[in-house]
């Protein structure tokens, strides 16, 4: 069987997620009505909303690892949070292109700088520095610890663009689905609790794979640095025997096989 | 008179319809594609990185 990051759970929930999409495709698309204001721009709600508010929980799950690498210190915590960052942001996008477009139906423009629209735009920047810091070339501990720091940043910026239609006189809508008197029946709200659900198995999916290839990779980079370490001292000792650790494939700096 | 005014509306109802789909299309194909690739991206990378891992560093998986 090929190497890869999944396994019998993920596959089952890939082909859910994949299941769910298709059926979110056709309720959003051809079974739910047209909207008596938005009309047909209505369909853009049901991508826009649940993938802002599972960005948002991205983005918390991403605060409350950074607090739990700060106090336990292991890798365990800090790859919680640059998988969910990366799933955070990844569903950002989404909400800012399908915003951009409903903008343009409902506004005329396709961005506007009020205060919940700024409020994304720099959550996304920040965010993006956030992934960055996670890349800077730092030994492994100074880096989860900067990178732990920065994403705690992320928790005001997340809970402030959330509240920015209820703080601040925005021409973004108020909150539609999150307040006691939902403004949503029937099939409409049938279609926008199916895109929260698809989205957030979406997000538990990949989150998952994201987890795992930042597992990998940083055992790529032990095994790097053994055999680095390795082949420094065997050119220290040219009679010594070899003793670089095995990797299996190639393409790894200083894997000696 | 109040025909053709009925039909421009009519006219400009069905550009409006259109164009709100285009929108909807738009936005929905993009983010479903994005998805795509994302997946396909990230499948590819833990193949890549999992070959590059002995068997019992990632037999948790």
């Amino acid at each position: 069987m090929v190497a890869s990051t999944s396994s019998p759970g993920t596959r089952i929930l890939g082909v859910a997620v994949g299941a769910g999409l298709a059926v979110l495709l056709l309720f959003a698309l051809v079974l739910s009505p047209a909207d008596a204001v938005q009309e047909e721009t209505v369909r853009m709600f049901y991508v826009h909303v649940p993938t802002a508010l599972i960005a948002f929980t991205a983005f918390f799950v991403t605060v409350g690892a950074s607090v739990g690498y700060l106090v336990r210190r292991t890798e365990w915590w800090d790859i919680v949070a640059g998988a969910s960052a990366e799933m955070g942001a990844v569903l950002l996008v989404a909400t800012l292109v399908s915003g951009a477009l409903w903008g343009r139906v409902t506004w005329g423009v396709y961005w506007t700088w009020d205060a919940r629209l700024t409020l994304t735009a720099l959550l996304f920047v920040l965010v993006l520095g956030y992934l960055a810091v996670r890349r800077l070339p730092l030994e492994r501990g100074q880096r989860s610890r900067v990178s732990a720091v920065v994403g705690l940043l992320l928790a005001p910026t997340t809970i402030a663009c959330h509240y920015a239609t209820t703080w601040w006189r925005t021409l973004h809508q108020s909150q539609t689905v999150t307040t006691t008197d939902a403004k949503l029946d029937g099939l409409m709200l049938f279609t926008f609790a199916l895109g929260m659900i698809v989205f957030g198995l979406l997000y538990g999916w990949l989150m998952i794979h994201r987890f795992r290839i930042l597992w990998l990779e940083n055992r790529v980079e032990d095994l790097s640095l053994d055999a680095a370490i390795a082949d420094r001292l065997r050119e220290a000792q040219p009679d010594a025997p070899r003793t670089s650790p095995t990797l299996t494939g190639s393409g790894i700096p200083g894997a000696t096989g | 008179m109040s025909v053709v005014l009925l039909v421009a509306q009519v006219s400009r109802a069905t550009e409006d319809r259109g164009f709100q789909w285009a929108l909807v299309l738009a936005c929905w194909a993009s983010v479903v594609v994005a998805l795509a690739a994302l997946v396909v991206r990230t499948v590819q990378r833990g193949r890549k990185l999992a070959a590059q891992v002995p068997e019992e560093q990632r037999r948790w998986m």
